[in-house]
Formats: structure tokens, sequence, C-alpha cells
């Protein structure tokens, strides 16, 4: 018994998007939750932001980047074969109200799971502006359905291989100071959230963050995933993912995510040896 | 020859050898070493023992059937009360429990009943037996202990019961907190593979307040839902340094082995193996903690704890094992921060601090040596403080009522919560201890109050009265007629039916405020009751009183058992009914002398609805 993959593909070198039948994780999903799964019986429980949801198929959709040992097994999988153990909805939703003119932010994969969010906000009548951001263009991926969620939509890269070169924030600035903005919201890489929150910190823009902390249940039980926000402690997995991103300690969370680097390296490399991974 | 007079140890693996792998540490009874233990149990009339036990297990009748060489009886005698022996023989406190009790201890050593249990409970596997399906299903959310005996019981009465799991693997604390070394998981999974014989369904992934809800769950045809889901999230010291890299709680690190089997680089999921690690608390956690650090190779664990040995809370057997297994203690020091460098632990401030006066609960309270505090150097803190409820649930379950500190608020006596429908039980609605056995008992509890309720709606009238309220005022009006003439309220009758006691606990825990209301205006009916034959009643009173004294007398007043409760309850079509409790003997048995009023089986029942009589 497991999560059978219904489909995959490989959007760029790496970089993967499979869709997984889960009638219970589906059923009452929205956007901004996660799950967590374990691709096989010796597996670890890897968090992963839902990037989209199709409630009548019971069909989940995920973007993940191989990078590490769990998500390079992953990316082995096949449609037709089975994920072990998947979980959720977990967290808290993002909170979808009509704020005005919105500005979605994405860095990286975490374009993936801010197409549903932006479509959220769409829905609840806000203007929405997309801004992603990626090293290069050929990591920029479902551009149709950025457009079709957004009522702009901008790409950056790091290089200028697509769209404007530079970094979010830059284009983030350009329309924070053309436009009144009322939210922003920002998924990716913690160090882009950290820059996004503080370029709108001083404008006064009520900017909220999706963390992506390390964790382990998920649900709670362990604090893992714990983070100071507004100098309290908070969970990731129960109070979050998402939160006010000028209260959030950015440094500590850059900190805390770095606390297995070496195991990671050293895994990789002992499952090398024994090669593990094709 | 064995002495008579001394208690047999188990044996327990060298400890230089046990503290570097996930053995078990101690081994069973012989057989000889079990016919001896045996032996030893003076077969008491009135024994202590069972009444230490949260589920009262027949102690000394299974005893007698080990001396008597019958396994297979004693076996499934334990399992009468309690399915999992093999579990709670291993992990109970029984210094704090049978044990406690056990008369052999007062001048002596008292008789070894956890290891016996343990005993019998390897060496015999419980019986299926076939049960007719009641065509009802009940889902049960988290497949920890509590959840695991309820399940159980529930089957056993032909209920389908599915347990939802919230992670990948069932058992609960069982399998994430309690070490492979104290209780082996071929054992915890032979407990689960029995359940799943029984015909219990299992669902891992599912966390309930996410994935469903309850609501989703009554819709998807379950008729009654327990929640079992445990504490979970871990308290933290809130103080400096909490957050540094390396600070576990120790939820988290015992899940990171436990459950995910981390320990160096052989697993994907890391942990950080350090030469010095210092456990903050004394209970069992802390030192499963401390003793699982040891194992994944840490050269230096240290247990520090704000009161003294005599405080603390773990079982002895666990202190004595931990330290033979070279676990540090440090006793009387209090956390004050966790002093860091490059944002890692480097070491912790600790206050001494002194025992003062005993506080409410006997306990003398630690206060702090002004001026004295100590560093250490450290590099992995582990915080074992115990747990806050986890919000998930109560947070899916708008009208779930909640205690102030977020627990759910139960009727103790039958794990009722404030949903029509739901029951809860375990950490995540603690009755007292947290341990594995007061949590298998509030599964039993809630079991069999689920069960009632079950049939009540499966068949009206087989566990009570069904009638509906024209139906009884006639009844009762005739009753009255032939009162006048034959005089029976008798005043022990009024003062047992409606056992103050059930209502006074009930008002504790605020269950149903519509039935706590009642409270004063059923005294009156009490005191009513006993005045009949004064004819001091004013009409209205009169028929009310008459109405109870013609239920008080469908259940035969005999041998001077006692009538123990009327509990009216109201179906889904809205008649009200009358559940009379009929366990009579047991009761008579257990209380043979008097009045129930001491006594803690929670078998009363109560009256919902006076005013509709």
């Amino acid at each position: 018994m497991g999560y059978k993959i219904i489909s995959k593909t490989e959007l760029s070198e790496n970089l993967y998007e499979i869709k997984v039948y889960a009638p219970y994780v589906v059923k009452n999903a929205t956007a901004g939750q996660f799950i967590i799964l374990r691709v096989d019986e010796e597996g670890e429980r890897v968090p992963l932001t839902i990037a989209d949801i199709d409630k009548e198929k019971n069909e989940l959709t995920m973007v993940f980047m191989a990078v590490g040992y769990s998500t390079k097994k992953l990316a082995i999988l096949n449609a037709g074969e089975e994920i072990q153990d998947l979980a959720g909805p977990l967290g808290i939703p993002t909170e979808i109200k009509n704020y005005g003119t919105v500005v979605c932010v994405a860095g990286g994969y975490g374009a993936a799971p801010a197409y549903l969010i932006a479509k959220a906000f769409k829905e609840a009548g806000n203007k929405v502006y997309m801004i992603v951001g990626a090293r290069t263009a050929q990591l920029v991926f479902w551009q149709d359905r950025m457009k079709s969620a957004s009522d702009k939509y901008f790409i950056t890269t790091d290089d200028g291989s697509l769209g404007r070169k530079g970094f979010v924030t830059h284009q983030l600035d350009e329309l924070i100071n053309t436009e009144k903005i009322d939210h922003v919201m920002a998924i990716g890489p913690v160090p882009m959230m950290k820059a996004v929150a503080e370029l709108t910190r001083d404008k006064g823009i009520y900017t909220v963050v999706s963390m992506n902390t390390l964790m382990v249940d998920g649900t709670g039980m362990c604090g893992s995933c714990r983070l100071t926000v507004d100098g309290k402690v908070k969970f990731a997995c129960v109070d979050g993912p998402d939160f006010d991103a000028h209260k959030v300690d950015f440094d500590e969370v850059i900190r805390r995510t770095s606390a297995y680097k070496d195991h990671e390296k050293r895994f990789d490399e002992h499952c090398k040896l024994s090669s593990f991974i094709k | 020859m064995t002495n008579k007079q001394t208690r047999q140890l188990q044996k327990a693996l060298d400890p230089e050898y046990r503290n570097k792998n996930f053995e078990e540490v101690e081994t069973n009874f012989s057989k000889e070493q079990a016919l001896a233990e045996a032996e030893r149990c003076l077969q008491c009339k009135k024994p202590k023992c069972v009444e230490g036990c949260p589920v009262n297990v027949q102690i000394p009748e299974f005893i007698q059937k080990i001396k008597e060489g019958k396994i297979d009886e004693a076996g499934q005698l334990i399992r009468q009360t309690n399915y999992l022996p093999s579990v709670c023989g291993r992990v109970c406190p029984q210094e704090r429990q049978c044990e406690g009790k056990c008369i052999l201890g007062i001048k002596g050593e008292s008789v070894a009943i956890g290891a016996l249990e343990r005993y019998i409970g390897d060496l015999t596997s419980a019986q299926i037996e076939k049960v007719t399906p009641s065509g009802k299903k009940v889902a049960i959310i988290g497949s920890g202990c509590a959840g695991m005996s309820a399940a159980a019981d529930l089957a056993k009465q032909g209920h389908k019961v599915t347990i939802f799991e919230a992670l990948h693997a069932l058992g609960g604390v069982l399998r994430y907190g309690i070490p492979s070394f104290r209780l082996p998981r071929t054992v915890l999974n032979r407990e689960i593979e029995f359940l799943k014989k029984l015909g219990v369904e299992f669902e891992t992934n599912v966390v309930i307040g996410k994935s469903l809800t309850i609501q989703d769950l009554f819709d998807e045809g379950y008729n009654a839902v327990f929640i079992s889901s445990g504490a979970g999230l871990p308290k933290l010291l809130h103080i400096d340094g909490e957050n540094l890299n390396n600070v576990y709680s120790a939820n988290e690190f015992l899940t990171r082995v436990n459950l995910m089997k981390a320990s160096g680089i052989k697993s994907p999921t890391p942990i950080y193996v350090g030469k010095k690690a210092v456990v903050i608390g004394g209970g069992n956690v802390a030192m499963d903690a401390a003793r699982v650090a040891k194992r994944i190779g840490v050269d230096e664990v240290i247990i520090a704890y704000r009161r003294s040995e005599a405080e603390l809370p773990a079982r002895k057997a666990e202190i004595e094992h931990a330290k033979e297994e070279g676990i540090k203690f440090l006793m009387l020091h209090s956390p004050v921060k966790i002093l860091g460098e490059n944002g890692r632990v480097a070491g912790m401030r600790l206050q001494v601090m002194e025992l003062g006066e005993p506080d409410a609960s006997g306990r003398r309270s630690p206060v702090p040596v002004e001026g004295k505090t100590v560093d250490i150097e450290a590099d992995t803190v582990i915080v074992a403080l115990g747990t806050d409820p986890n919000p998930i649930i109560p947070r899916s379950a708008e009208n779930l009522k909640l205690d102030k500190k977020g627990y759910i608020v139960i009727n103790p006596e039958t794990g009722e919560t404030s949903i029509p429908g739901v029951w809860a039980g375990g950490d995540i609605a603690p009755t007292g201890e947290s341990t594995a056995i007061n949590a298998m008992g509030a599964g039993k509890r809630a079991a069999q109050a689920i069960n009632e309720w079950l049939y009540i709606e499966l068949t009206g009238n087989e566990l009570g009265e069904y009638l509906d309220i024209k139906e009884l005022r006639k009844l009762a009006r005739e009753e009255y007629r032939k009162l006048q003439d034959i005089n029976v309220f008798h005043p022990r009758l009024g003062e047992i039916v409606f056992t103050r006691r059930g209502f006074d606990k009930i008002k504790h825990t605020g269950a149903d405020e519509r039935k706590f209301r009642l409270l004063p205006r059923l005294k009156k009916i009490i005191e009513t009751a006993k005045y009949i034959n004064k004819k001091e009643l004013d009409k209205n009173r009169l028929d009310e009183a008459i109405a109870f004294h013609w239920l008080e007398n469908k259940i035969k007043l005999e041998n001077n058992y006692f009538i123990i409760g009327i509990q009216i309850l109201e179906d889904r079509r809205g008649y009200k009914f009358y559940n009379l409790n009929q366990d009579l003997e047991t009761w008579h048995k257990k209380y043979p002398s008097g009045s129930p009023a001491e006594s803690n089986t929670g078998s009363e029942g109560y009256i919902n609805n006076i005013t509709d009589l």
C-alpha cells in the first residue's frame, strides 16, 4: 500500500513535477499547505509544499529539486510506482482575503506552490502580480499557469537569460515604487524571503512568508521546525508555515536549517559509494 | 533453593555491553523464576495490588494460575482487563501502582507483578473469538495505548473499528518514544498484529483535523469517534539559547532515533552525535533520551534535574539502569541559559537549587540558592519537560470544549466530550498521571461508554429502558396511585440512586452544561424522595419523584444490590430514553459493604433532562 505516482515530468535538469493519487490529502487541502512524504521503507520524512490540487481526480501535484538523498530517490521513481508514505495536508492554509493589489514573489521551485496561492488570491478578487525568480532561463517553469493565475507576470533571472536580469527584489522594488501594493506573499529560499521582508518593511506593506524549516513529523510533536516570530517560539508545522515576514528571525532559520549540512553531505557520499542512487 | 522472602530479579545485560546497542536490557523470567516468584504471592482476600492497577487486572488470580502451571489461563485472565500485558509488564511504573500496594512490600519486597505479567504476556497470545458484527463503525484517532485498548474492546463487541494514525508507523509513544531496549519492537508489533486479527483496520498518514475532520468521519458513516491523539507539543524551557542548533526536545530526539532510526550516518534521517549531552528533566522520557544518547555514541550524558533524586518521577528501574550505563545525575540544578558558540550549543548555565518547604502536593519544592550558578560544557541539550496538548484536532472542531490548558474536557468516568458521539481519552484528555496503563484505562472506559451508546442506537432497549416521555408520565401516575397504599420509598434508595458524586464529577469536568445546571434541582428531588412518606411534596415534584421511583423499581432489589444510576439520553430521533446500569453484580462484589460514593469505576449514569419528565 502506497501512494501511486500518476505522472512525472522533468521540468528542467534535476527539477521534477509529480502527480500523486492521494484522496485523503486532496479532500481538505488548500493553498499554502504542505505534505510530508517518505519515499521508501528506509526513508526520511520530507516536507514539500502543495503545488496543485485536483479534487475531482484526487490528485496532488508537487514540484521538487533533486538535490539531496531523498529528493534524488524520489526523482528515480516513475509513473505507476508508489511513494511509501504521504501525509497531509499539513500546516495552516495561506490567509486569502481581498487585500486589493497583491504581489506574489516566488523563487526557485517555490514558484510551484506560489501558483496555487496566486490563483486563490485572484479568485478572492485581488489584482495579482506574480514575480518569479530563477538562476537561469532553464529553471523557469509553468509559465502559462503563472500567467493564468496573475494579472501581470514578471520573470527575473540571475544571469539575465530570461526576463529581467537580477533578483526578484529588483522587480518588487520597482512595482512598489510605481503602484500601491497592499500585500506581498513570498515563497522560496529563506535568503530570498528575508530580502523581500527587508524591502517591504520600511514601506509598511503587509508581507507574509512561507517558512521552509527542518521538519520531522510535521504535526507539532517534536519542535524541530521551531523558529522565532515576534520574539516568541513558534512551530512552523502547526502555527505556520506562513508568518508575518516582518516578525520572523530569518538568520536563526538559516542557521537552524543548516544544522545537518555535514550529515547530508557525508550521507550522500556514503550512499553514492554503496551505489544507492543511480 | 530459592528463599521465599527474596524477590526474583530479572537478569539484565551487562551495562558496558548494552549501552552500545538497542537490545532489550532486562530478560524475561525463566520458568523457575516465575514459579518461585508466584509462590511469594500471599493470595490476599482483599488484594490491594488490584486496587493499585489502573485497569484492575486480577493479579492474585493470574498468579495462582502460574502456580498451577496453567499459563494459558493466566494469559486469558490478564487479557480480560489488559490487552497489552507484554507492554505494561515492561513499562508500567509498578512501584507506584500494583507493586506499590503489595502487602509484602510493607516489610520486605513486593511481588514482582510486572515481571510476571510480562512473562505471561510473552508466553501467551490473545484468543480471537468470533463476534457478531453490530453493523456500527467507530473511528479511533491515534494508535497509541488509549486507541489500541479502545479498539480491542470495541472490536470484540462486533463494531467495525478503524484507527487513524498521523505518522507512518503504529503505536504512538510506544513506537516513537519508548526505545527498543525497553520495549522490543517485536513485542509491539505482535500486539498490533493481534488488533488486526480482531478486524481492526489501520489508516496511517491520516492527520485527523487536517486530512479529515471529525465531521468528515461522521459523514463517512462512522457512528462514534474516540480521540486518543496523545499530548504532542513538547514543553520548552523558554530560556535564552533554546533555538541554538543541537537543542532537541526529547520528542524530537527520540523520534529521530526510535522511529526514524537515525544514528550516525547510516540513516538518511540525521541526528547530531556529540561528545557531551545534557538532558533536562527527571521523568521516564529524560531517562530514555539519556540512555539513547549514550547508545548512539555520545561520550558523556548528564541528567540535570531541579529537585533531588528522591523526587525523580522516573521508574526506579530506569534510574538504576541509567546509572549502571554510566549516565551522570546532576540533581538540584535548574537551567538558566543555554550557552552557544557559532550558533551551536557550547554549554549550559545551571542555577543551583535547594529543597524548601513541602508544597501542596507534599513534595518539597526546589528554591534557588541565591547567586549560585554553574556553567558546564556541552554540545547537545535535550529538553524532557513533558508535553502540551496538540492543537490540530481542537482547531478543526469548533464545538469541542477545551480546558484552559487546551486539553479536551471529558467526563472522566466515560470519556464523553462536549460533542455527542465523540469521546476522548489518554494524554489529550488527561485524568491523571500520564502513563501507558492510564491511557489504556481511559481507552477501556471510553470503549464501554461508546459500546453502550451504540447499543442504545442499535436496539433501543437492550441496555436500557426505552420509552417516550408521554408514556413515562402515564406510567408514573399509575405508580403514584399504587404508592398511596404500599409506601415503598426507602430513604436509602433516595440517597443512592442519584449518586450525588456522579453529578459533582460532571460539574467539575463541565462535560455538558445542560447536565450540571440541573444539579440543584436534582438535590431537591433526592430530598423529595426521602420525604415522600411525610407528604411534604407539591404536585409537580411528586410527579418527578414518582417517575424516578418507577424507574428504580424496574431493577430488582435483592441482596442489598444498589441501583447505580439512571442515564437519560436522547437519540437522534429526539426520543428520551433511560439507560439503567444493570451491572450490579460486579458493582456489589467490588463494594460489598457500602455506598458507591467513594468508588471510581465510573459506571454511574446521570440524568440529562429532568425538566422533560
